[in-house]
């Protein structure tokens, strides 16, 4: 597979992971939002993923 | 890695040849633990479990660098999938023997957790399904400090 679009492989892990504690009562709905979002954030303010794709 | 809790990333271990696909290569991995310790992993033993050393069955080189082993002192393990086709197991691993407790709630969580999975993906395309999450003490052996506690969990599959 030679990291092709492993950001899909790896991203959908990360989101599924959450969306399936949320649903199995792991995590609260807002708990699983909010790791989504600091997730989201982390990943904006990390200078790497402009210069390099995964 | 503490004293009690150790775990077997076969990547940082291998030499293996450049230019040949990983799929490709077959290898088998044997691991010699400290006395008193026990492994989970999804690699399947190749010798009787609590064999010293502990000999795995032959696999690809990229099936080994995907399935790691815990071992350790004190482990618990719970049948997530109780009288399923395809086994569905928890290993949890702790500093301690009443760190290892898992409460009859956390077991129904975890349950629904792999209903709410085979929903979702409507298949299973595995022989089995070992879970394995350590709990150690030492707070700088926690990984993913943003995610709730220190409860993440590794999945593997073969």
């Amino acid at each position: 597979m030679r990291d092709s679009l492993l950001w899909v492989y790896e991203g959908q892990t990360e989101f599924w992971a959450l969306a399936l504690a949320a649903r199995a009562g792991q995590l609260s709905s807002s708990q699983a939002l909010d790791i989504l979002a600091l997730d989201a954030a982390a990943a904006q303010s990390r200078p790497g993923r402009t210069c390099s794709t995964v | 890695m503490t004293p009690d809790i150790v775990k077997i990333p076969w990547q940082n271990m291998v030499i293996y040849p450049a230019g040949w696909y990983a799929r490709d290569i077959t290898v088998q991995a044997s691991l010699r633990l400290p006395a008193n310790f026990q492994l989970a992993s999804a690699l399947e033993l190749a010798g009787p479990d609590g064999g010293r050393p502990a000999v795995f069955m032959p696999t690809s080189l990229e099936t080994l660098v995907d399935s790691p082993v815990y071992a350790g002192r004190y482990l618990q393990r719970c049948d997530l999938a109780p009288g399923a086709s395809i086994p569905i197991r928890l290993s949890v691993f702790a500093d301690s023997a009443e760190d290892l407790a898992v409460s009859p709630e956390e077991l129904v969580r975890m349950r629904a957790m792999v209903d709410e999975t085979e929903r979702l993906f409507e298949s299973s395309h595995y022989k089995h399904y070992d879970l394995l999450i350590s709990f150690p003490r030492m707070s700088t052996f926690i990984r993913g400090m943003a995610s709730p506690g220190n409860r993440r969990t590794c999945g593997l599959r073969i």
